[in-house]
C-alpha cells in the first residue's frame, strides 16, 4: 500500500487536513480546490481566538499543529480586542491570509490543484480508489479526506435561503461543491435553522471600506470594532434567528451595526436591505462586496453533513474516508474546521501506517467539542443547534466543564497530562 | 431529439418550472432532462422552453452537447493548474499544467 493522501476541498479544514498528513510523514498530499483560490468562506471570515477559540488555538499550538493558526496570527490586523460578548479576539486580514495559507502549504510540501473541481468518485471492496474531477482527469489515492464543506450548489441557497447571493462560493463560475461522501452514498444529514427548515444563514456580509463614513472608518481601522446605532424604524430582532453563527445572535447585534475590520468591513448581519442601511448615519454611501447581493441574503450552510467517529473517520461502508470541517458536523467556525481538519489529516495517515488513530480525550476542549457534538447531533432536536468555541450553548458548556482559559502554562499542562504534547508533528510513517 | 442540460447549470430550477412535459428534475450537481420525456417542446412552444427560461444558456439541443462540455470546462479554468515545489517558486512559478500522475 502506498501512502498518497488526497484531500477534497482546499477550505480551513481541507489546508489543516493537508498539512497535518504531511506533517505526519505521508510522501505525497495532493490538495483539490474547486476555485482558484484556497480558503472558501475563510475568504470572508476573519474572527480568530475569541473566547474559548483561545484555548483551542493554544491547545493546537501544544499538539504541534499551530502553523495555520500562526498565519492567522502573522496577519491579523487587530489583536486582543473585545466586542459585545466576545473577548481577546484578532482579526486576520482576508485579503491577506491566502497567499499565507498557500505559502504555508507549499512550505510544506503539500501540492496544492487549483481549479480540480471533484465530480465523481471510484470505489471498489469498500475502499475509494480515485475521484475523477470536473476535467476528467483521475486522482488516484490511497486514503480520502472530505473537506467539500456545507455550502452551496445553488439549489441550496435557492431551496433553503434566498436563492443565490453571489457569495463568494461562486457556484456559477466554479461549479457546484459536490459531497465526496455523498457520491459514496452514505446517508448525510442536514442541520436546521431555528424556525425548522433546512440550512443555516452565513452571518455577516463585507461591505467596501471607500463607502462608510470616515469618522466610522477611523474607528473601525484604531480599535477593530465600530457600533453604529440602528434607528428605531430599522430594528429588527426577528432575524437573529436565522443566523449561522448562534454566538453572534445578542440584542447588541440587533440595536447597532456592528463593524469589524478584516480588511474590508465585516458587518456582522447575516443581510440587509442596501437602502435600509443606508439610513444609518454614516453609511449612506455603503456597497456590499460579499455577498455581491447582500441586501436580500447569504450563502445557505450546513447541508451534508457526514457521520463521523471521534477520530474524524466517517461511519459507513468506505474504510478510507476521512473527514473535518463543516462536514464533521454543527461546529461553526474557521477554528473549528481547522482543529477537526487537522485531526482528520493525521489520522488519515495513521490509518495508512496501520496505527491506531489518535482521539482527543473529553479532557481538553478540542477533544470534548467533537465528541459532544457528534453526541448531540445523534438527536434530531439537535439539528437546528449550532457549536463553537466562541459562544452560545458550547462556550457554556465549555466554560461548566472548567476547560475554557487563556493560560497558556494550563495548556500545556492539559495537553502534556493527556500525552498529545506535539502529537502532530510526530511522523507515523 | 431532446434537450439536454450542460455542467454550465447553475441549478436555478427556470428549467424546471417551465418544462411543459416535467421532463426536467434536479440531480446531485445540477439539472437534468430525461430525454424520453422531452419533446423539444412541440406543440407546446415554438422554441425550447428549457432554453428559453434558462439565464446561462445550459439548456442546449442534445446533439451539440460535447462542444458545451468542452467550453465549459475551459471556461472554468480547464485542466488543473498544480503548485507545488515549495514556497521558493511561489512569487514567479509557473504553474504546472495537465500534472496528473
Amino acid at each position: 500500500m502506498g501512502n498518497r493522501v488526497v484531500v477534497v476541498g482546499g477550505g480551513w479544514a481541507g489546508s489543516a487536513a493537508a498539512l497535518t498528513a504531511k506533517q505526519a510523514g505521508a510522501d505525497q498530499v495532493v490538495l483539490l480546490e474547486r476555485t482558484d483560490s484556497l480558503l472558501g468562506t475563510g475568504l470572508v471570515g476573519g474572527i480568530m481566538r475569541n473566547n474559548g477559540r483561545y484555548t483551542a488555538t493554544e491547545e493546537m499550538f501544544a499538539m504541534g499543529a499551530g502553523h495555520l493558526f500562526k498565519a492567522c496570527d502573522d496577519t491579523a490586523r487587530h489583536r486582543n480586542f473585545e466586542f459585545p460578548g466576545h473577548k481577546h479576539a484578532s482579526l486576520y486580514d482576508v485579503s491577506k491570509i491566502e497567499p499565507a495559507v498557500r505559502r504555508c502549504l507549499l512550505e510544506h510540501g503539500v501540492e496544492v490543484w487549483m481549479f480540480s473541481r471533484f465530480k465523481e468518485v471510484e470505489y471498489s471492496g469498500g475502499s475509494i480508489n480515485a475521484v475523477i474531477l470536473e476535467s476528467d482527469d483521475r486522482v488516484e489515492g490511497d486514503v480520502f479526506i472530505d473537506t467539500t464543506g456545507s455550502c452551496g450548489a445553488q439549489t441550496l441557497c435557492t431551496d433553503n435561503g434566498n436563492g443565490c447571493v453571489m457569495c463568494v462560493i461562486r457556484c456559477p463560475t466554479f461549479g457546484p461543491r459536490v459531497s465526496l461522501a455523498g457520491k459514496c452514498g452514505i446517508p448525510e444529514k442536514t442541520g436546521k435553522k431555528a424556525d425548522g427548515s433546512y440550512g443555516a444563514m452565513s452571518g455577516s456580509c463585507k461591505i467596501s471600506k471607500e463607502t462608510i463614513a470616515p469618522h466610522i472608518l477611523e474607528e473601525l481601522e484604531r480599535t477593530g470594532l465600530a457600533m453604529v446605532p440602528l434607528p428605531d424604524h430599522l430594528i429588527d430582532t426577528k432575524k437573529l434567528g436565522t443566523k449561522a453563527c448562534a454566538q453572534y445572535a445578542l440584542k447588541e447585534f440587533a440595536e447597532n451595526i456592528i463593524l469589524l475590520d478584516t480588511g474590508h468591513v465585516k458587518f456582522m448581519s447575516p443581510f440587509m436591505q442596501i437602502h435600509k442601511l443606508r439610513q444609518v448615519p454614516g453609511m449612506e454611501e455603503a456597497r456590499y462586496v460579499d455577498p455581491y447581493s447582500g441586501t436580500l441574503g447569504n450563502s445557505m450552510r450546513f447541508a451534508d453533513l457526514s457521520p463521523r467517529d471521534d477520530a474524524m473517520r466517517v461511519q459507513g461502508d468506505i474504510d478510507n474516508l476521512f473527514c473535518g470541517g463543516e462536514k464533521a458536523g454543527l461546529l461553526v467556525g474557521h477554528t473549528e474546521a481547522m482543529v477537526t481538519g487537522a485531526l482528520g489529516g493525521h489520522n488519515a495517515v495513521r490509518a495508512l501506517a496501520g496505527k491506531e488513530e489518535v482521539i482527543l480525550p473529553k479532557s481538553i476542549s478540542i477533544g470534548h467539542a467533537i465528541t459532544t457534538v457528534r453526541e448531540e447531533m445523534e438527536f434530531e432536536e439537535n439539528m437546528g443547534n449550532k457549536y463553537t468555541f466562541s459562544g452560545s450553548i458550547y462556550f457554556k458548556k465549555m466554560q461548566a466543564e472548567g476547560l475554557y482559559t487563556t493560560d497558556h502554562d494550563v495548556i500545556a499542562k492539559r495537553v502534556a497530562d493527556a500525552g498529545l504534547t506535539n502529537v502532530f508533528e510526530q511522523r507515523v510513517m | 431529439m431532446a434537450h439536454m442540460i450542460t455542467a454550465e447549470c447553475v441549478n436555478c430550477s427556470a428549467c424546471e418550472r417551465e418544462c411543459p412535459v416535467q421532463a426536467i428534475h434536479a440531480e446531485a450537481d445540477q439539472y437534468v432532462i430525461d430525454v424520453d420525456v422531452c419533446v423539444d417542446c412541440e406543440g407546446y412552444f415554438e422554441t425550447a422552453r428549457c432554453k428559453w427560461a434558462c439565464p446561462v444558456n445550459a439548456c442546449v439541443p442534445e446533439r451539440d452537447s460535447y462542444q458545451y462540455k468542452a467550453r465549459t470546462v475551459a471556461r472554468r479554468g480547464g485542466r488543473p493548474v498544480v503548485f507545488s515545489g515549495g514556497p521558493d517558486v511561489f512569487g514567479e512559478m509557473l504553474p504546472e499544467n495537465n500534472k496528473n500522475k
